[in-house]
């Protein structure tokens, strides 16, 4: 079921998609550099990212098949960019391959054939539901939940009385189908990665008991990633209620979530310009969630600057790093924006010899842009630098560069 | 879709001039059914079974990434729009495929300039100095950015370094600051939103040998011969370029597209949506 081959013959597949012996005619080029470069940078990073990379990893690799081997798999990594080498890190995204298609037809098609999150999925379709249902249905005890669903009606009031036509054409293409299915999976995803690992278990399980500590959690979390969320709880827990109810009670729970997802998609979009002056404190809180796990010698960040998940940081660490919504990726973005592939969407490696990271497009049939021109190779990135993948964008932040290295001292 | 009055028109042409080999590849497609099409160009370097190659091996992958998607009923315009970058990484990636295989010399290379119609609307994606020019209101301008020293060089210009004639036959003006080599590509052009077709523009989308003649030259040309069939304008702007009668004369593919009311039908008096 997994075929070995190259980022770009798989772009070549899922542009021609009923073809998928076609491959190895195309070779990757995006990465030439990295690879010749991390000919020298292998030795030192290897070690490192033996030391990283796993602790990130492994707890939320709990999929065996996925090979995520410490060093061995960065080796693995590196080397995927050369067409022939595809190895085992084939398997991690010859998943992905197969669903995903371009970004208009995914979320219709990962919908339907998302098996491999389905375990993942009806976990968190619990916590969705719930999380849905528990603003409407106890908002007292909710406060915070209940902020977050205020909100998003509300900025549906503010920003887009249609909901969807506010929204530029292809948003709305892909929020529509999204919505049915995918919402579920959706807001299921910006939660566990947030949420501190303790927790996670612990919310995961319960079901529809333990409102309140659950509502703790994710409060924040969710202010992060929907920086709209503007207002005060105590007005929340009058007026979450009033416009969401009569969805909530009419429908089925699964059904509650889909349109107020719908509506959250935009409201991310379309409510970037409202800065919310909590934000800062919510930055802060983040780094013991997630990031404690990596606290191995950051190289710089990537600090997501608009799109779902803003507000989130995540640390660079040395070795290959990929991007995707897998939470197997060592930078995982899974928020809400399904124009993300899976993995290895686009990769980033910092150069100890240059001191510098570099991005890569991790061949799929989605752009990664740089600063607004789309990467066709591998690119050194500077402070400050803008990475977009889908509706996605993130900043670039420096640690190390030619002043500072973990090397340089004990 | 567009309107039903207007249509584009295509006229292509390739000319060897005064070089040993014919570097440059043109290939454009337009449907008949919808208001969508393609015209590309690759100007290759690195010599005789090296730029010649080169160039065919970017035109060809890059217009059948292309061709694909827009043999995909469902594609949208966006789609469409992303597929240009991925296609030129297609096309880079079939020349290192080919450097590789071949062991040839890694310094063949081409430029890439890609242009995609939809509806009245076209995107490009450009990597190295093939120009793109669009002809509106009488006058011409390049789109694209040149990716070759001869901007550098007429900045000297400006900064009073270079006088103007020196600057204009600088040994270094044709240098490129990026291409497709089958490696990393330094420069792209590629804005992600499209610009409009008016009725009455024309579009140039050449390589460098048509900078054989001077922009203005150039827009003499067109002004004159603006309200004529695409083929006819292209005749007269190849005309021009062999009245030039650079000795160097390098390859010189061009092609000329706009939006006409069909030859056949006969003149439709409303010219809808724009």
């Amino acid at each position: 079921m997994f075929n070995y081959k190259s980022p770009l013959s798989r772009i070549l597949e899922k542009s021609a998609e009923d073809t998928p012996s076609a491959t190895k005619e195309t070779e990757t080029v995006v990465s030439e550099e990295i690879q010749s470069r991390s000919d020298e940078f292998i030795e030192d990073v290897e070690a490192e990212a033996d030391v990283a990379k796993p602790e990130v990893i492994s707890d939320q690799a709990a999929d065996a098949s996925q090979p995520v081997e410490s060093s061995d798999d960065f080796m693995v990594l590196q080397s995927a960019f050369e067409d022939d080498d595809m190895s085992e890190e084939e398997n991690i995204f010859a998943e992905a391959a197969e669903v995903e298609s371009t970004p208009e037809e995914t979320p219709a098609e990962q919908a339907e054939s998302n098996t491999s999150m389905a375990e993942v999925l009806t976990l968190m379709t619990a916590r969705e539901a719930r999380s849905a249902i528990a603003p409407v249905t106890q908002a007292p005890a909710v406060a915070e939940v209940a902020e977050e669903v205020e909100t998003e009606t509300l900025s549906d009031v503010l920003t887009m009385p249609e909901e969807e036509t506010v929204v530029s054409q292809d948003e709305v293409e892909v929020v529509a189908e999204v919505a049915a299915e995918e919402t579920v999976e959706e807001v299921a995803a910006v939660l566990p990665e947030e949420v501190e690992v303790e927790v996670e278990v612990e919310v995961e399980a319960e079901v529809e008991v333990e409102v309140e500590p659950e509502a703790e959690v994710e409060a924040p979390v969710e202010a992060i990633t929907e920086p709209v969320v503007e207002e005060t709880p105590d007005v929340a827990e009058e007026e979450a209620p009033v416009p969401a109810a009569p969805e909530a009670e009419q429908v089925a729970p699964a059904e509650v979530a889909a349109p107020r997802r719908r509506a959250r998609i935009k409201t991310t979009f379309l409510g970037l310009d409202h800065v919310d002056h909590r934000l800062n404190d919510l930055i802060a809180s983040e780094p013991v969630k997630k990031t404690a796990v990596t606290t191995s010698f950051p190289v710089g960040w990537l600090v997501i600057v608009s799109g779902p998940g803003r507000g989130t940081s995540l640390a660079l660490t040395e070795g290959l790093l990929q991007v995707g919504r897998n939470d197997d990726q060592a930078l995982q973005l899974d928020f809400g924006d399904n124009g993300i592939s899976r993995s290895n969407h686009a990769v980033i490696a910092y150069d100890a010899e240059e001191r510098k990271c570099f991005l890569g497009h991790g061949g799929k049939a989605n752009l990664v842009r740089l600063n607004g021109s789309p990467v066709l190779s591998t690119l050194p990135l500077n402070n400050g630098d803008m990475i977009r993948i889908s509706e996605t964008t993130m900043r670039f932040v420096v640690l190390c560069d030619e002043n500072f290295d973990w090397r340089d001292a004990e | 879709m567009t309107s039903s009055a207007l249509r584009y028109e295509v006229a292509l042409s390739a000319e060897q001039g005064h070089r040993e080999y014919q570097e440059d590849a043109i290939a454009a497609r337009f449907s008949s059914r919808r208001d969508i099409g393609y015209v590309v160009v690759a100007d290759g370097m690195g010599g005789h079974e090296a730029g010649d190659v080169a160039s065919r091996l970017v035109a060809s992958s890059w217009s059948s990434v292309i061709d694909r998607r827009i043999s995909e009923t469902e594609a949208t315009e966006s789609t469409l729009a992303d597929t240009l970058p991925l296609a030129a990484m297609e096309a880079n990636a079939a020349i290192a495929a080919y450097i590789n295989d071949k062991q040839v010399s890694p310094d063949m290379g081409s430029t890439l300039l890609g242009t995609v119609f939809y509806e009245n609307r076209f995107y490009w994606i450009s990597i190295g100095d093939s120009p793109l020019y669009l002809f509106r209101d009488g006058q011409l301008i390049q789109l694209n950015e040149d990716h070759s020293m001869g901007p550098d060089i007429d900045r000297l210009v400006i900064e009073g370094v270079l006088k103007p004639e020196e600057a204009r036959h600088h040994p270094d003006r044709n240098c490129l600051t990026s291409a497709l080599m089958g490696a990393g590509i330094s420069k792209v052009d590629c804005p992600e939103d499209p610009r409009e077709v008016l009725p009455g523009d024309i579009l140039l989308i050449a390589s460098d040998g048509l900078q054989h003649l001077e922009p203005q030259e150039i827009e003499t040309v067109l002004k004159k011969h603006q309200n004529e069939s695409c083929q006819d304008i292209l005749d007269q702007i190849m005309l021009a370029i062999r009245d030039a009668n650079v000795p160097d004369q390098d390859n010189t593919s061009v092609a000329v597209v706009a939006l006409k009311p069909p030859a056949n039908a006969a003149y439709t008096p409303h010219t809808s949506n724009q």
